[in-house]
C-alpha cells in the first residue's frame, strides 16, 4: 500500500556508491562546500537560488570514492517553493542517500534550524555543517558546537566555507559519520501527536519506521493526503481527538514543536558574548523596561520632564549673555552708529529697535530652544522616541482611542500640518477623524518660542517644569478631546496602531547636531524674519486711530489696532488680561494666523512704545560695559544652575513671587514690558490659551482637507472655547480667595457649559447612528 | 517555550503588529518570526497589512524642521500583522505552510 499520493508510482533512485547529499536553506553556502569537497567551480553567489537543479561530484575519503551531491535549496520538507525546492524535497524523502549534510548558516541559525528538525525526522544518517560561523562571531555570538551535537545527536562541524576554514575537519568527520551513520534525536512531540503518528505509521505501512513517521507527520499537517478512504477517516478521528484533548489543531502543534525546538537548539548553540552581545542584552532589557505595560508610559513622561527642565536650565546660563550681547550690538550699537551717521530718528528706531529689537528677542532663546532641539533629536535617533509611542498605545487603547495617533502626535511637537497630514497612515474613518482632531494641541516648535519668552520672565528658575506642564496639557487635552469624542460623535470601534521599532543605537554626534541645527536655523531665520518683519510693520506704519476728528494718525496706544484690541480685552479679561495689556489680545489675534506671530507682534508694539527711551540710549550707549556685563552673566547663571541641581522640581520657585524673579536680568524691551503687562498666574493662563487655540491658518488648512470643512469648524471653535474655558478655570481658580462669588459664577458657566457641549456631541452621535448615510465615513472620505 | 503559539497571542493581544515588534516582544530573531507569521498565514489565520505614510509640512515646518520628512521610520511602508478571529477564517483555507521564498 502506498503511503501517500505524493509518493505512489515514484521509484526511488538506486545510487551505486557511497553517497553524501548537500541539503540546507538556500544561501547558506551548500554550492561552496560542494565546490570545496569536490574541487568543482559552480557558480555561487550571495543570494537565495543559486542551485536550481541537484548536480553531483566525486570526493576520496578514506581512499574511497564518495558521490557528492548538491541540491536546490529548501526550506521545508512537507511543501512549498517552486520547481527547484520540489527537486530537493522528493530527493531528499525517496532517495536513500548514506549521509545527508545538512549545511546551516551559523548567524541566522534558529531560522535555519527548523529545516534541521524535519531532516532527523527522515532517519537518515546526518551531520550537521555550522557555516559562517565568522558573521556569527562578527555578531557577538559565542559558538557551542559540542553542547549541540550532544543535543542533536549527530556531528557538528563549524566552517568559514568561502574562507576554506574547516575542511579537514568536516572530512575527518565524515569519515566518521559514514562509518557509524549517526540518525540523531529526532523531534518528540506532545504526546497526542505521538500517538497519532505511530497509529498512522502503522496504518499507512504496518510499521513505524523513519519514512513513515515522515508520511505521517505530512498527513497529520496537511502537506499530503490519505491515499485511502479508511485512512482518511483514521486521519480525521485522529485530528479531532488532538483538538478536543489540546485545543489546538494537529498541524499548529506540530508546527511549534519544531519552531521551539528550533528555538531550544539555537539557544544551546549560540551565546551571545562581548560587546555586540553585549549591546543585544541591553537593547532586550532597555525594551523590557521600556516597553514595559506599566513603566513605559511614566518613563516617557520622565524623560519629556528632564528633556524640558534640563534645557532649559542649562539654556538659562546663556541665555542672559545671549540677550545682552546682542541687544548691545544689534540695538544699541546699531542706533548709535546710525546716529552718527545722521539719520533721522524715526528711521533709527525702525532699524535698531524694530529689526534689531526682534533680532535680539530670537536670539534671547536660542541656548534653551536649542538645548530642546538638541535633546529631542538625541531621543529619536536614539530609537527611543517610536518606543515612547508603543508604551503609550497601550494607555491609548485602554481608554478606547486608536493607537495610530501616537505617531503623529510625536510629529506634532515639531509641526501640526505634518502631523495631520500622518494621520493617513489610518485607514479606519473614525480613527482619522479622531486622530486628525487631536493633532491643534499638541505643542509645535513655534508655540515653544512663546512658552520660553514667558518662562523667562515668569518663571526664571522653575521655567522647565512649565514648559514640561504646557507640553503634558496638550498631550492631555490631545486625548481627552478624542476620548470625549469616541465617547460621543464619534462612536465606534478602535483599531490598533502599527510602528515599526527600530533598534536602539547610540545617536551620532554629527546626526544629533546636524538635526538640531537644521531645527534651529529654521526657528532662527524662519522665526526670526516673521517677528523682525512684523516689528518693522509696526514700527513704520504710522498708528492710525479714530478720534474725534474722524480717522487721524495718532501714536500706537491710540491707533485702530489700540482701539480694536482694546474692544476685544473684556472677553479676555476673565483669564487675567488687564485692559491696559491689549498688546496680549493684539498678539492672540494675530497669532491665529501662525503662532510665531504672536511674539512678534508683542515685540513690534513693545518696542514701538519703548522707542523714546532707546534713542537716549542710542545717543551715550557702553557697547563694551554691556558685553562684558553679558559675559559675567554665564559664571552667575552657572551656579544658579548648580545650586538648583537638588531642587529638581523647581518646588522653592512656585512659592516665589518676587519680584526680582520676573525679567530678571532680560535685556529685551519686549520681556520687560510683558513683566510689566501680567502676573505669573496670568502669565501662565496666557500660554494655555495660547496651546489650546487656534494652532495656526496652515493647520486649518491641514484640517479642512483631510476632514472637511465642518470638523474644521468644530476644531476651530472647540479649541478656542476649550482655551478660553481652561485659561479662565486657571485664573479664577487662581484667584479664588479675591473674588470668590465671580470666580464661582465663571467656573459654574464654564464647566456647565462644558457639560452642554457633551450632550450636544452625544445627541449627533446618536443621529449620526442612525442615519446611515450622513457616516462618518461620508464625512471622512473628505 | 512555545514560539509559534506565542506569535499568536501576542497578536491576539496587540491586534496589529510588525514583526520587528513581535520579535521584540519574543525575543526571537526577526527572520523565524517572519517564518511563523506566513506559516500561519498559510492556515489562513493571520493577514498582512501594508500601511504606508503621507508626507506633507506646512507653514510652521520649513525644511524638515519637524524631522518627519527625514524619518526613515515615517518614510518606509510598513507591514503589519493581524489576527483573524475564526470567524473570519474561511472553510477553504490553505491548510499547507508554503516557507517563504527570500533568504
Amino acid at each position: 500500500m502506498s503511503a501517500c499520493h505524493e509518493n505512489q508510482g515514484r521509484a526511488a533512485p538506486v545510487l551505486s556508491e557511497q553517497s553524501i547529499v548537500l541539503a540546507g536553506n538556500p544561501n547558506c553556502g551548500k554550492t561552496t562546500v560542494f565546490n570545496l569537497l569536490t574541487g568543482a567551480h559552480q557558480q555561487v553567489g550571495n543570494w537565495p537560488g543559486v542551485t536550481v537543479e541537484k548536480r553531483s561530484g566525486s570526493l576520496q575519503l578514506a581512499k574511497k570514492k564518495v558521490s557528492v551531491i548538491d541540491l536546490p535549496g529548501v526550506y521545508s520538507l512537507m511543501g512549498g517553493g517552486g520547481e527547484d525546492q520540489r527537486v530537493a524535497r522528493d530527493f531528499l524523502l525517496d532517495t536513500p542517500v548514506d549521509l545527508i549534510v545538512n549545511i546551516v548558516d551559523a548567524s541566522n541559525l534558529e531560522r535555519h534550524l527548523a529545516l534541521t528538525a524535519e531532516l532527523l525526522e527522515t532517519g537518515h544518517p546526518m551531520l550537521l555543517i555550522m557555516n559562517m560561523t565568522d558573521e556569527a562571531e562578527a555578531r557577538g555570538w559565542k559558538l557551542h558546537c559540542a553542547e549541540l551535537e550532544n543535543a542533536l545527536g549527530i556531528p557538528v562541524v563549524p566552517m568559514v566555507a568561502r574562507k576554506n576554514k574547516g575542511r579537514d575537519y568536516l572530512l575527518q568527520r565524515m569519515i566518521e559519520a559514514l562509518q557509524k551513520k549517526p540518525q540523531g534525536h529526532p523531534i518528540v512531540y506532545p504526546a497526542p501527536v505521538e500517538e497519532a503518528l505511530q497509529t498512522l505509521g502503522t496504518a499507512i505501512s504496518g510499521q513505524t519506521t523513519a519514512r513513515t513517521r515522515v508520511d505521517a507527520l505530512r498527513l497529520l499537517d496537511g502537506s499530503a493526503q490519505p491515499s485511502s478512504e479508511q485512512n482518511a477517516k483514521i486521519l480525521k478521528d485522529l485530528r479531532r481527538h488532538i483538538e478536543l484533548i489540546s485545543d489546538e489543531d494537529p498541524a499548529d502543534l506540530v508546527m511549534d514543536r519544531r519552531f521551539s525546538w528550533a528555538h531550544d537548539m539555537a539557544g544551546i548553540a549560540l551565546q551571545a558574548h562581548g560587546k555586540k552581545g553585549l549591546r543585544e542584552k541591553i537593547n532586550h532589557h532597555l525594551d523590557r523596561i521600556v516597553l514595559n505595560e506599566w513603566l513605559g508610559v511614566p518613563i516617557f513622561l520622565l524623560v519629556l520632564y528632564l528633556v524640558f527642565v534640563v534645557s532649559f536650565s542649562g539654556g538659562n546660563i546663556f541665555l542672559d549673555f545671549f540677550d545682552q550681547a546682542s541687544a548691545a550690538l544689534l540695538i544699541h550699537g546699531t542706533g548709535h552708529l546710525l546716529l552718527l551717521a545722521g539719520l533721522p530718528d524715526w528711521l533709527i528706531s525702525v532699524i535698531a529697535g524694530g529689526v534689531g529689537g526682534g533680532l535680539n528677542l530670537v536670539i534671547s532663546f536660542i541656548p534653551p530652544i536649542g538645548l530642546t532641539f538638541l535633546f529631542l533629536a538625541f531621543l529619536d535617533d536614539s530609537g527611543y522616541m517610536a518606543r515612547a509611542a508603543y508604551a503609550m498605545d497601550r494607555l491609548m487603547r485602554r481608554m478606547g482611542l486608536p493607537g495610530n495617533a501616537l505617531v503623529p502626535m510625536v510629529i506634532g511637537f515639531g509641526c501640526n500640518v505634518p502631523a495631520i497630514m500622518g494621520a493617513r497612515i489610518i485607514e479606519d474613518p473614525r480613527g482619522r477623524i479622531l486622530t486628525v482632531l487631536m493633532q491643534p494641541f499638541m505643542s509645535c516648535s513655534a508655540r515653544l518660542t512663546i512658552y520660553m519668552a514667558f518662562a523667562v520672565v515668569f518663571f526664571r528658575s522653575n521655567g522647565g517644569q512649565v514648559v514640561f506642564a504646557l507640553y503634558v496639557l496638550g498631550i492631555l487635552v490631545a486625548l481627552l478631546t478624542a476620548w470625549l469624542l469616541g465617547k460621543t460623535a464619534l462612536r465606534g470601534e478602535t483599531m490598533p496602531f502599527v510602528m515599526e521599532l527600530p533598534p536602539y543605537r547610540l545617536p551620532s554626534f554629527r546626526s544629533v547636531v546636524l538635526q538640531s541645527w537644521q531645527r534651529l536655523k529654521v526657528f532662527i531665520f524662519r522665526v526670526g524674519k516673521v517677528i523682525a518683519v512684523i516689528g518693522l510693520v509696526l514700527f513704520i506704519l504710522p498708528g492710525i486711530g479714530w478720534t474725534s476728528q474722524g480717522l487721524r494718525s495718532t501714536d500706537i496706544d491710540h491707533s485702530l489696532l489700540a482701539q480694536g484690541s482694546r474692544a476685544l480685552v473684556p472677553i479676555f479679561a476673565p483669564m487675567g488680561i488687564k485692559t491696559d495689556n491689549w498688546p496680549a489680545v493684539s498678539g492672540l489675534v494675530a497669532g491665529a494666523a501662525a503662532k510665531e506671530i504672536v511674539i512678534g507682534t508683542l515685540n513690534g508694539i513693545y518696542q514701538r512704545q519703548n522707542a523714546a527711551d532707546l534713542m537716549a540710549d542710542y545717543r551715550q550707549p557702553d557697547i563694551i560695559g554691556q558685553l562684558r556685563d553679558a559675559l559675567l552673566t554665564i559664571p552667575a547663571n552657572a551656579l544658579t544652575f548648580v545650586r538648583t541641581l537638588d531642587d529638581p522640581l523647581g518646588l522653592s520657585a512656585m512659592t516665589s513671587t518676587s519680584a526680582t524673579e520676573q525679567a530678571s536680568g532680560a535685556e529685551s524691551a519686549t520681556l520687560q514690558a510683558i513683566a510689566a503687562g501680567f502676573t505669573p498666574l496670568s502669565a501662565f493662563a496666557y500660554l494655555v490659551f495660547v496651546l489650546l487655540y487656534v494652532p495656526c491658518a496652515s493647520t486649518m488648512g491641514a484640517l479642512r482637507r483631510e476632514v472637511g470643512w465642518g470638523w474644521m469648524g468644530f476644531s476651530l471653535l472647540y479649541g478656542t472655547g476649550l482655551a478660553w474655558g481652561t485659561s479662565t478655570l486657571i485664573f479664577q481658580a487662581g484667584t479664588f480667595a479675591a473674588h470668590p462669588a465671580a470666580s464661582l459664577a465663571w467656573i459654574a458657566g464654564i464647566l456647565t457649559s462644558f457639560g452642554l457641549l457633551i450632550i450636544a456631541l452625544r445627541i449627533y452621535g446618536r443621529r449620526q447612528e442612525a442615519s446611515p448615510a450622513a457616516s462618518v465615513k461620508k464625512q471622512a472620505a473628505a | 517555550m512555545s514560539t509559534l503559539f506565542a506569535v499568536r497571542d501576542s497578536l491576539r493581544d496587540h491586534a496589529l503588529l510588525t514583526s520587528s515588534q513581535i520579535a521584540a516582544i519574543l525575543n526571537l530573531p526577526k527572520s523565524t518570526v517572519e517564518d511563523m507569521l506566513r506559516y500561519w498565514q498559510s492556515r489562513g489565520r493571520v493577514e498582512a497589512v501594508s500601511l504606508s505614510s503621507a508626507k506633507s509640512c506646512g507653514s510652521s515646518c520649513q525644511s524638515g524642521s519637524c524631522s518627519s520628512c527625514t524619518s526613515p521610520a515615517q518614510n518606509a511602508a510598513l507591514q503589519a500583522w493581524r489576527w483573524r478571529d475564526q470567524s473570519e477564517v474561511s472553510a477553504g483555507s490553505v491548510m499547507t505552510f508554503h516557507p517563504p521564498q527570500h533568504p
